[in-house]
């Protein structure tokens, strides 16, 4: 079989294993929609800027997208490490970086539909509205981020003891770095020095690289931001080379 | 070449402690062999660098050609691997289990053929969370067989299983030798060890104690068979030329080598002196009592 077709195999049990995953759906897909709707229609009466609906729109897709990515895969991954289920993968003919490239596929995928979704219901609640251009900078934000955050989360499960710990340490690192990114909670509300970390950090970036293809009247291309995470994702992608377990801890 | 897996001088420490001390071993084509020993000897450790999961520290290793450290992952068309521990994805049925696993390989075989083989065509349907131990277990044998392997490498195949279950994976076990693929198992049980292998390589705390037959084992470890009777409280006894130890429990017996010549002289003797031997049987030692006796000579040693 050519690489292509391996991919593809792996892609699609790995989809399925997705929409039959419960835990999966309701945090990347349930939860994000439920936190864009209501705190769209609540926003909307309170904030009165034109910069909103896209600073909204592109905060929430980012939420979405992360859950969908760098928390996903450190979960599922820690699981299927010990599980032994990337041990007998390790045992097959199959390249496990192609099992990897399938992780990333699928989560493409979904965010992609996260995308529409969002985009969708940001210009119904919060009144946004963005040419073919603009969405194209946000599937390009999109291939940036999925790549990178992938390689995150697959370095941010190796630090996992244990299944059990799974929940804890990743929502443990991913709920701070929501809150002092901008993607909760505008960044100039927050003390500047606070500001300063999240502004180093690659998650702010994410989100305001795809703000910026929402906002395409400005015609900035949002170079900065994607250099930016995709030092996070290089940075990370040599981590996970060198270190990532095949093997159970225990 | 004839020789699937050739082993010498293995050694592996984790830490500073030695867990594999210099094992040898050679598997030819078509045998199956079991490592026999009780739970941390290094029966895994040893079989996980064979099939290419951990890093040796020093000896020679060759399995079907190539050092399994440095193997190209084509290597891996012809090895099918039961890990000890490992669960399949729960999300998925067993049918769709298996055919995610042949798309793995070049030239898979089919997924019912598999399932037919390992008994879970009434399961194929069910998610594998649903799955009982058992069931599990054979679907990790479907597994590791999907890939039409030469050589098969089982980390205790059986274990938790009760004894119908322990029964048919020996069957599965002996349809595999039926078709001529070269087995390696681990097992710490000695009747799964004498039914199911053509040599045994028995291993304690990284070492190789004793190999051969089940029966070699037996005259290797010096355990004698045993002829056995119960005789009348009033018959004579027997005389003392025929060496024979009345046992606390009522029973005689004589321990020797020379089976046929004890029944000769002990037959000769009851007709003469007009006793009966009551149950007269030869009890041949099983593993069981090798194992034993192993284990109370080691123990003996330090």
């Amino acid at each position: 079989m050519s690489a292509i077709a391996r991919l593809a195999h792996q892609a699609r049990y790995d989809l399925l294993i997705f929409r039959r995953n419960p835990a999966a759906m309701v945090f990347t897909v349930v939860i994000p929609t439920m936190f864009f709707v209501a705190l769209g229609l609540l926003l909307r009466v309170f904030v009165d800027d034109d910069d909103f609906p896209a600073l909204f729109t592109s905060s929430m897709m980012a939420f979405a997208i992360i859950g969908a990515t760098f928390v996903n895969l450190a979960m599922t991954m820690t699981i299927r490490r010990e599980r032994g289920v990337l041990k007998r993968l390790w045992g097959t003919p199959v390249s496990p970086w192609m099992f990897v490239a399938s992780q990333s596929v699928v989560a493409l995928a979904v965010s992609l539909v996260m995308a529409v979704l969002f985009v969708g219901l940001g210009s119904v609640i919060v009144g946004l509205s963005v040419d073919a251009t603009g969405f194209s900078v946000v599937v390009l934000s999109l291939l940036i981020g999925v790549g990178s955050l992938v390689a995150m989360g697959l370095t941010l499960s190796t630090f996992v003891p244990s299944e059990e710990a799974a929940p804890s340490v990743v929502q443990g690192v991913a709920l701070p770095l929501y809150f002092i990114s901008g993607i909760f909670f505008p960044m100039d509300l927050m003390p500047s020095w606070i500001g300063a970390i999240g502004r180093v950090l690659p998650f702010h970036h994410f989100a305001r690289s795809i703000e910026a293809g929402l906002v395409w009247d400005d015609k900035s291309v949002p170079f900065e931001h994607w250099a930016v995470v995709l030092a996070w994702g290089v940075a990370a992608a040599v981590f996970v080379i060198k270190r990532f377990r095949w093997t159970p801890r225990r | 070449m004839s020789n699937v897996i050739e082993v010498a001088d293995l050694r592996k420490s984790y830490g500073r402690h030695e867990v594999v001390h210099g094992i040898d071993l050679h598997v030819e084509q078509g045998e199956v062999v079991a490592f026999l020993g009780p739970n941390g000897s290094g029966k895994t450790t040893t079989i996980e660098i064979l099939e290419g999961f951990g890093q040796r520290d020093a000896g020679e290793v060759t399995v079907l050609g190539h050092d399994p450290a440095t193997a190209p992952r084509s290597w891996r068309e012809r090895i099918g691997i039961v890990l000890q521990e490992s669960q399949p994805v729960p999300e998925l049925t067993v049918a769709e289990t298996l055919a995610m696993q042949a798309g793995y390989y070049g030239d898979a075989l089919a997924v019912d053929h598999v399932l037919d083989l390992v008994g879970l065509v009434d399961s194929a349907d069910q998610r594998t969370r649903r799955l009982s131990g058992g069931q599990q277990r054979r679907l990790d044998l479907a597994m590791a067989l999907i890939g039409d392997p030469e050589l098969v490498f089982l980390d205790e195949p059986t274990t938790g299983f009760d004894p119908t279950a322990r029964r048919d994976a020996w069957a599965m076990i002996n349809r595999l030798k039926d078709a001529g693929r070269t087995v390696l198992l681990t097992t710490h049980y000695m009747d799964e060890a004498e039914a199911l292998a053509d040599r045994i390589v028995m291993i304690a705390d990284g070492r190789i104690v004793a190999r051969g037959t089940a029966d070699e084992l037996s005259k290797q470890l010096s355990v004698t068979p045993k002829v056995v009777w119960r005789q009348g409280a009033d018959a004579s006894r027997p005389p003392g030329d025929l060496m024979a130890d009345h046992g606390s429990d009522g029973a005689w017996s004589i321990e020797t080598i020379d089976v046929v010549g004890a029944l000769n002289r002990l037959t000769a003797w009851a007709l003469a002196d007009d006793v009966e031997l009551v149950g007269l049987t030869v009890e041949r030692p099983d593993l069981e009592d090798v194992f034993l006796h192993l284990a109370d000579e080691r123990g003996a040693e330090t």
